[in-house]
Formats: C-alpha cells, structure tokens, sequence
C-alpha cells in the first residue's frame, strides 16, 4: 500500500526524529515492563498507561483473547458506554446465540474482529501488510466505504461514530497466532504514519512474546508450587544430574534425605557418592550408566549413611533428558526414603513368618470352614497328622472325611454352631486321613462368620487316638480286674465252704464213731485247704508277671526249655512222659525267668492230661509263620473240644473238674507270652487226640550258628 | 406226696466235696430220693437230651428236680438253664440254682432265663444244713410233682 503523500503528511515526515526519539523511549519502557516480575494483568495495565502516556492518544487499549471472546484486558480513554458494546465482539443473532461461521467459529465482528482474524486485505488502503488497520480521517478516510454502504460496520464502527478520527489496530502475535490486538484512538486527524503504525507491529510482536511467556511462567509457578506441595507432603526430594558438566542440584529435602548438608553441598559426583554407602555405589553407578546408554527410565535403591554413621534406604527414580540428536542432557529425579517402609514390611514378614510357623507346628490343626462346610483354610500342621495337604482340601465339605457312623451327629453339631454367632461346640468323632485310616479327634468349632477377618466356621482338633487306645484299654484292664476279683472270691469261697462243712461233718462222724466218712471228712478238708494254698500261690505269680522285674536279654530256646523240665521233672518221670525239643537254634527274647515259667506250666498242662495215653509224648517245636516264628507245645494226652478252646486260658477255667490244678496255669502262660508282645492259642482234634498250644514271642529269631545250652 | 418211685433230682456240681455235702444231706432224708451227681455242663446237657453217654433212656431218668450250679466246666450253668427251659420237654422241670456267687448279676441272669429259685451256699456249716433241710422239705416233702 502506498500512502499518500500530501501536506499533512509531510508535516509528520517533518516531525519524524521527535516521534523516532519518542517511539525508542516508549520501546525500552515497554520492553522494561514486559520483563518485570510483575503479575500478568498488572504488566498489561501498565504498558498500555505508559504507550497513553507516552504517545499522547486519547484512548489505548489492549485486547487479548479470552475464551472464545477478544475483550480488553487494559484500557485508558474509552467511555463507559463504549465499553458497553464494544468489550465484546461477538455477534449475536436475535435468539442471543452466537453468530458463527461455517467452521463453527464465532464471527469476530467489526473491524477489530477482522484484524483479529486476520482477514485483512492488504490491497486496501486502510490496511497494512502486517495485518494493522490505519485510519486517520476517520470516515472520509481512503479505502474506508461509507458508513452507510457495508453492513458488516453498521452499526459497528463505534469508534469512528464516537468521533475518533485516527484509528490503529495492531495484531498482537505469538507463534504466528493472532492472540489479541492493540487499538490505538484518537480524535484529531492524521495522527498515524505507515511508519509509527509499522512501529507498533513491531513492539506488538515483542508485547506478544512477552505475553506468551509471562502466561507460561505464570503457569509454571503455579505447577511448580503445586508439585512444591506434592513433594513437601511426600518428602520427596527432587534432583538433577546435568551430564554435561556432570554437576548435581539437589533441592534441601534431597540434601537432607542423603545426609548432604545443603549450606555446603558443591554438586560433584564425589559429594554425592560419598554420602551412598560403599556397597552400593557400583550399582547406583550401572543404574546411571544404563539410563543414559539404553533405559530412558531410571530407577534404583540404595543406602545412604549420614554422618552419625545411621544408614538410611533411598529409592531413587529419574528420566533421561535428551537433545535432538538424542544426546544425554541431564538426568531428572526425585528421592525418598523407604527405611520406615523397609523395617515395617521386615517386622510384618517376621511376624507371618512367625504365625506361620506357629501354625504349621502346633500339635493342633486348624482348618476354617464356611456356612456350608467347605474348607476354605486348612493349616499345615494338619499334614504332619493326618497327611492332608491344604490344597487336597480346598473347597471340599468337611463331611467327606467324616466317618459315616459319626457323620450324622458331626452334621448336628455343625447346625448349631452355624446358628448363633460366636457360638462354640466340643466333640468327638473319627476322621478319616489321606492314606484312608481313622483316627479319633476332638475337636472345638467356634462360630466366626460375622467377623469379617475369619467369616467362616473354625475348627481346631487333634488326635486323640491314643487316648482313646489308653482309655479302652484301661477300660479292658477293668474289666478284667472285675472278672479277676469274681473268679478269685468264688475260687477261693468254695474250698472254703468245703472246709467248714466238711469240719462240721468230721465232729458228727467223730462222736459217732464213724471210721470211714472221718477218713472222708479229712480228705475233703485237706483238699480243700491245698486247693486254697496253691490258688493263693499261683494269684502271686499271676500278679509278678505284669511286672518285668529281670532285663531282657536273648536266650537259646533249648536252655529255657531244659529248666522248665527240671521244674516238672517229678510229674514227668511219674507218668513216664517222653519229652521232643526241636534242634532249631531258636533263640528267645525276654525275662529268663519268666520264659522258663510259662514253658513249666505248658508242659505240666501237657503232663496233666495224658489221660490213658500209654505212650505219652510232649514236642517242644517252632514253625516259621509269615510274620515270625511260631513256637509250640504239642502233647498226644486228652485234647479237647476245640469248642471249648477259647475257655481254657480263662482263669480258674478247668475243663475237667477231676484233673488237679487250679485252672491258672494256662491264664499265667497266656499273661507270660501277652507281656512278651506275642500270642497264645490252642487246637486240638477233640477228646483223645492230644493238643498243641501254639505261641508267638516278639524278637524270637533264629541263631546263625546252634547255640550250646 | 408219691410213695411209688423215687423222687429223681439231678445235681450239677463241679466240686466233689460240694456233691458230698449235698448228698449227705439229702440222703438223710426220709422222702425217697435219688440223686444223680454229674459234674460238668456238658455232662448235664447229655443227661437231659439223652445223648452222649447217657443215649440209654434207662441210664438217664427224667429228673423231677435240677440243682444247679452256675459255675461249672466245659458248659457253663447258665447256658445248661438256657437250654433246658428252650426245650418243650424239659422246660417244666423246676431248676434251684445253687451256687456261692451272691452277685446280683448272676441272679439277674438265672431268673430272666428260667431259674425257679436261687439259693447261696452258706460258707457256716449249721446254715447249710439248715439250708438243705429247708429245700428238703420244701421241695420234697410239700412241693407236688406230676407223676
């Protein structure tokens, strides 16, 4: 656009060094403003007074975007009503919507809004190629149509219908982007030259730089207060290791968590190190080493010793920055401490590790169940006792393991523990283990479904097999001594009634004389008080068994054996009893003494009853069984009915009343051969074909070589 | 009471020395009486079923009376008054148990399973007499059997 030359402009050419002189004044206070470090606004507000100030116009104002409107963000000289209208330029339609293009952006009305949208025409007189609009006689301005002509500044154009004759509207640019515009009124003519209009572009590129950067710095320290506070909250240090000249910045929380006095902190690798404790500091170094060779992220842990020597651990994370060629600039972090954290999750490990081990060791077995039985929680102390694994379990009903006569009472129980909270049931029952066997537990449910920590049924049981084992077996022992006790006083009341009847008898044949039944009497009586003493013997014996007086030691079959027929040598040799003894080397385990007894009283059992037999014979002889070696005595006297085999070992048992003996030999035997950890049984064909008691000792081995007596 | 044949009364006793006191006593008596000993339960099972050694009906005559001991060898008292009063024959013979025990367990049992009564053996001599001549005369001087 060319100007054109005419007086008034030569006037101004004529004034140009004035304006010059006052153009570089205003630049270097407006730039000084700019670069102050003053809030936004108010840098705005001050410009535009010094460019009023300092330019003489009637009315300057800055407008700077805003949303999607350009009001002014400063201003000196316009009225009241002008503001009114004109502080927005939105147009709106009769509905008050807002009036936009066909890209959907709002039409920026008036000549400010083309200014604004830079849809000048640069062809046109009235603006110039950078975008400005210039107007110095305000209507009859060249290029200007009349006011009457274009609707687009009907009824616009405020400032020419306030009377402002001289009229400049600069772009303020940033990035090549429209961000607002200077607008420069006055009402006296030809106050603006293409060159002080060109001025203003220029100073209006470097407000609209400034601007820039003053919004960003402003948006900076709002961030940077708000990580500020982050970081404070956290006490998180923040640092940076610039590569280049290989110095650190620590901030004082940095400083502080390393041990590193902030007052006196240099920023050299050495300080730094110093304060890493010595077995970590190849690895912080790797990390380094790493994050700028490969891995732009870097992150690593170490201990910090401070100067009172504690050690503190550090967790340290950072990013690479690079430059365009990819070049490490610096790496940025932040630190924190983690000892708090690392002695707490230590003192939590060991109190698990402690619970844990408590639970896997108690005699107990700890299982939780839910309202329907299933296991949810098995400890593994309960694999040590009845093999189950907690995952062989899991989610199976407590039911499967239960035994089938119990189970029905198990699922009673069960019922009401689940009914009330915190209600608690004792029993017993048998339970079945991995490898399938029974064992009887007791055990304690305690209803926990409504404590959210458990919110199952728990269960804590142990076996006690064994205690029922004791139990039944003291129950037996009772028994036993009942029977014992009501065998003993009818054994021993018997020959008692005999002695005293036949006392009473003996006094009546006496005074009558009466040789034959006196003989009689006598022989009852002396019976019956032999019966007595060698029933009362024997009761000792029986009783001395239980106790295992003499250790135990092996000893050869054929000794034992040898003894005992000394013992019943008498019997033996009466009857003429021819006696076999196995050549086996059998050796024997257990109480000398009481071997040789229960061998005395098996073979004077054989003795006894021979019966008729003319060629009695006694066998003394082992027999190898599956499970050990079996011992017998076999005779070819009596026998008996095998029916009745079972009550011969019973004490006081006689099978036949007219044979002598009391009836415990055989109940002395079995208590022998029973403390020995073996068994004893009888066979027999029946009357006439001889017995044979067979017999098992624990330990009976056989020798390696025959052994001598 | 029968003036014909002898009164049969079956005694099982183990101990010989108790038969004899029996049998002194009742021998004494003045109704005829014939008291067959067997000493064993088994002997007794034999005796009343006729079998056995006592297959011969002439050896083994139907006793009117059965004294019983309980305990005894082979077969136990119990189970000889068990089986006996099973048996539509011998049910209706009258069974006196005579026994030491005293405990109320074995009474109990000789009761449920058919004892007519139960008698203890005195251990004083004078009370066993007087014992025996009690069941005696009871038994056998007013008890009424059928022929």
């Amino acid at each position: 656009m060319t100007a054109e030359v005419g007086s008034d402009e030569l006037a101004r050419m004529t004034a140009a060094p004035r304006d010059a002189d006052l153009l570089l004044q205003l630049s270097v206070e407006i730039l000084g403003l700019l670069n102050e470090n003053l809030a936004f606004p108010d840098t705005i507000q001050r410009v535009v007074a010094a460019i009023k100030r300092r330019t003489g116009f009637d009315a300057v104002g800055i407008r700077l975007r805003h949303g999607e409107d350009f009001p002014y963000s400063a201003q000196d000289g316009f009225s009241n009503e002008f503001l009114l209208t004109e502080n927005t330029l939105h147009g709106r339609a009769k509905d008050a919507d807002i009036c936009r293009d066909e890209r959907g952006l709002p039409r920026l009305e008036c000549t400010c809004g083309l200014v604004l949208s830079g849809q000048t025409d640069p062809t046109s007189s009235l603006f110039t190629a950078g975008g400005s609009c210039l107007v110095n006689r305000g209507w009859d301005s060249p290029g200007f149509p009349g006011a009457h002509n274009d609707p687009r500044h009907n009824p616009r154009n405020r400032c020419l219908h306030d009377g402002f004759n001289s009229v400049a509207l600069v772009p303020i640019r940033a990035h090549q982007r429209i961000i607002g515009l200077l607008q420069l009124n006055d009402h006296r003519l030809d106050r603006f030259t293409l060159e002080s209009v060109q001025f203003f572009e220029g100073l209006c590129a470097g407000i609209g730089l400034a601007l820039m950067r003053k919004q960003a710095e402003e948006a900076l320290l709002t961030n940077k207060a708000k990580l500020e506070l982050a970081l404070t909250s956290s006490n998180m240090g923040t640092w940076q290791w610039d590569v280049v000249t290989d110095k650190r910045s620590f901030d004082v929380r940095t400083c502080t968590l390393l041990g590193i006095d902030p007052t006196t902190f240099g920023g050299t690798a050495e300080e730094f190190f110093a304060a890493v404790h010595p077995s970590d500091r190849e690895a912080v170094k790797l990390a380094l080493r790493r994050t700028l060779e490969e891995n732009p992220f870097y992150e690593t842990e170490y201990r910090a010793i401070w100067h009172d020597g504690s050690s503190h651990h550090i967790s340290a994370r950072g990013r690479c920055v690079r430059d365009d060629a990819g070049q490490p600039l610096s790496v940025n972090g932040v630190v924190w401490d983690t000892s708090e954290y690392r002695q707490m999750q230590a003192a939590l490990r060991r109190s698990e590790a402690m619970q844990r081990a408590m639970i896997a060791n108690i005699s107990d077995a700890i299982s939780v169940i839910d309202g329907n039985g299933n296991n949810q929680f098995k400890s593994s102390s309960a694999g040590k006792w009845f093999g189950w694994l907690p995952e062989d379990v899991a989610g199976t009903p407590l039911w499967d393991r239960v035994h089938t006569e119990d189970l029905e009472r198990i699922q009673a129980a069960f019922k009401a523990v689940v009914a009330e909270n915190g209600a608690t049931q004792t029993g017993e029952c048998r339970y079945r283990c991995k490898d399938g066997s029974y064992k009887w537990i007791e055990y304690t449910a305690t209803n926990l479904l409504g404590d959210p920590d458990i919110a199952g049924v728990l269960l804590n049981y142990h076996d006690i097999t064994e205690r029922k084992q004791a139990e039944e077996a003291a129950r037996e022992k009772h028994a036993e001594l009942e029977r014992f006790t009501y065998s003993v006083s009818h054994d021993l009341k018997s020959p008692l009634v005999t002695i005293e009847t036949f006392l009473a008898y003996l006094e009546q044949d006496l005074e009558r004389n009466d040789a034959v039944n006196v003989a009689k009497d006598f022989g009852f009586i002396r019976n019956a008080a032999s019966k007595m003493s060698l029933l009362l013997d024997e009761l000792l014996r029986l009783s001395r068994v239980g106790r295992m007086t003499n250790p135990s030691a092996e000893v050869p079959l054929l000794a034992v054996v040898n003894e005992a027929l000394n013992l019943v040598a008498g019997r033996f040799a009466a009857r003429s009893v021819a006696v076999e003894i196995t050549d086996q080397p059998v050796l024997l385990y257990g109480d000398r003494q009481r071997l040789v007894e229960l061998f005395q009283n098996l073979l004077d059992n054989a003795a006894k009853f021979m019966g008729e037999q003319s060629t009695p014979r006694v066998e003394v002889g082992v027999e190898s069984a599956e499970d050990g070696i079996l011992l017998y005595v076999r005779d070819n006297g009596i026998g008996f009915e095998q029916l009745h085999s079972d009550r011969l070992f019973g004490l006081f048992e006689r099978l036949d009343p007219n044979t002598e003996g009391t009836g415990l030999g055989l109940a002395l035997a079995k208590r022998i051969v029973q403390v020995h950890g073996g068994k004893i049984w009888s066979v027999s064909d029946g009357s006439g074909t001889g017995a044979t008691f067979k017999f098992t000792l624990a330990h009976t081995r056989l020798a390696k070589h025959r052994e001598g007596t | 009471m029968s003036t014909g044949e002898p009164l049969v009364i079956l005694l099982v006793e183990d101990d010989p020395a108790h038969a004899e006191i029996v049998r002194r006593n009742l021998a004494d008596f003045r109704v005829a009486n014939r008291l067959v000993h067997v000493e064993d339960g088994q002997a007794a099972l034999d005796y009343l079923f006729r079998q056995g050694r006592y297959g011969d009906p002439a050896s083994s005559a139907r006793p009117h009376l059965i004294l019983l001991d309980l305990r005894l060898p082979k077969v136990d008292g119990l189970e000889v008054l068990r089986r006996l009063k099973e048996d539509d024959q011998l049910k209706s013979i009258p069974t006196v148990v005579l026994t030491t025990s005293g405990a109320e367990s074995d009474m109990v049992n000789a009761y449920s399973n058919g004892a007519g009564s139960y008698l203890v053996k005195p251990v004083d001599f004078t009370k066993f007499t007087a014992l025996m001549e009690a069941f005696g005369f009871y038994w056998l001087a007013w008890n009424r059997f059928p022929e």
